[in-house]
């Protein structure tokens, strides 16, 4: 995509999300969300573009699948931590782990980490100049156990086949 | 209809309220501040969630705007947990009674 098309395309997005939160269509409303979505890409630093490495099918398909499992995510873990916070004893085994995250692009590692911490019990405190994550988890024995394959299955599924292989640096 | 919509927003007010006081309660029994965070940033964020559901179910909010809302939340409630676990780090709070911690010490400041 030319730099000019896709600046195009983030200018219509952000005048939808105006016109979204404005809740109204009427052309002043829009001009106006016009020229604050111009004034937000003016002023907004340039953002690292990483190379599509699969076909714009597969890669909504995966953002679908992806979307699905972080919808999921939230909500058993809104109800997990819930049930520990309200049971008498509050059995809890916390600890911070570290584990390797396999990406190997700046996006990748971004959204592995956003995903890891709407994982129940689990919530990632710092990032290592080597990608690892540092993970704080509410039953560390448990998070142990799954924590590198699950990483492995979350990257696979935001980097294409090949994900989970060498970090980013 | 309009009952309907009456009776979601009122379970998703008492389901959504009753969230929001667990992550309170949270905040407050669990030991340190990296289990802390797991209430606030995540039970905390659920309930705003069902809270949003029952004001697009009142009208009170047109439902474009709550599915906006919806995901900024979404994306700034980890990233806002990350950002003040990480700060917590640097400022040299280690876990209480922990079972385990892989964590290096913080860099000098």
């Amino acid at each position: 995509m030319s730099r000019r098309l896709r600046l195009a395309a983030e200018w219509l997005a952000l005048l939808l999300a105006y016109a979204a939160l404005t809740g109204s269509a009427h052309p002043g409303n829009l001009a106006l969300g016009a020229l604050v979505a111009a004034g937000v890409l003016a002023l907004r630093p340039p953002l690292p573009q990483a190379p599509l490495r699969r076909g714009p099918a597969a890669a909504a398909l995966a953002a679908l699948r992806f979307a699905a499992r972080l919808a999921a995510d939230i909500v058993r873990c809104g109800i997990q931590v819930t049930a520990l916070v309200v049971h008498p004893r509050m059995p809890i085994r916390p600890g911070i782990l570290a584990v390797r995250s396999g990406c190997r692009t700046p996006a990748g590692l971004a959204l592995s980490a956003h995903a890891i911490t709407v994982t129940p019990g689990e919530l990632v405190v710092e990032i290592g100049r080597d990608g690892t994550f540092y993970v704080h988890c509410l039953d560390v024995e448990a998070s142990a156990r799954a924590a590198e394959a699950d990483q492995a299955r979350r990257c696979a599924l935001l980097e294409g086949p090949g994900g989970g292989g060498e970090d980013a640096r | 209809m309009t009952a309907l919509l009456q009776g979601l927003a009122i379970v998703a007010i008492l389901v959504g309220t009753g969230f929001s006081v667990v992550a309170v309660a949270g905040y407050i029994r669990l030991p340190d501040v990296y289990c802390r965070l797991h209430a606030a940033g995540k039970v905390g964020v659920f309930g705003v969630t069902l809270l949003l559901v029952a004001s697009v179910a009142l009208g009170a909010q047109q439902p474009g705007k709550a599915v906006l809302l919806l995901l900024f939340l979404v994306l700034a409630g980890p990233a806002t947990s990350h950002a003040l676990a990480s700060a917590a780090y640097r400022m040299g709070l280690g876990p209480r009674a922990a079972r385990r911690n892989d964590l290096p010490p913080p860099p000098p400041r």
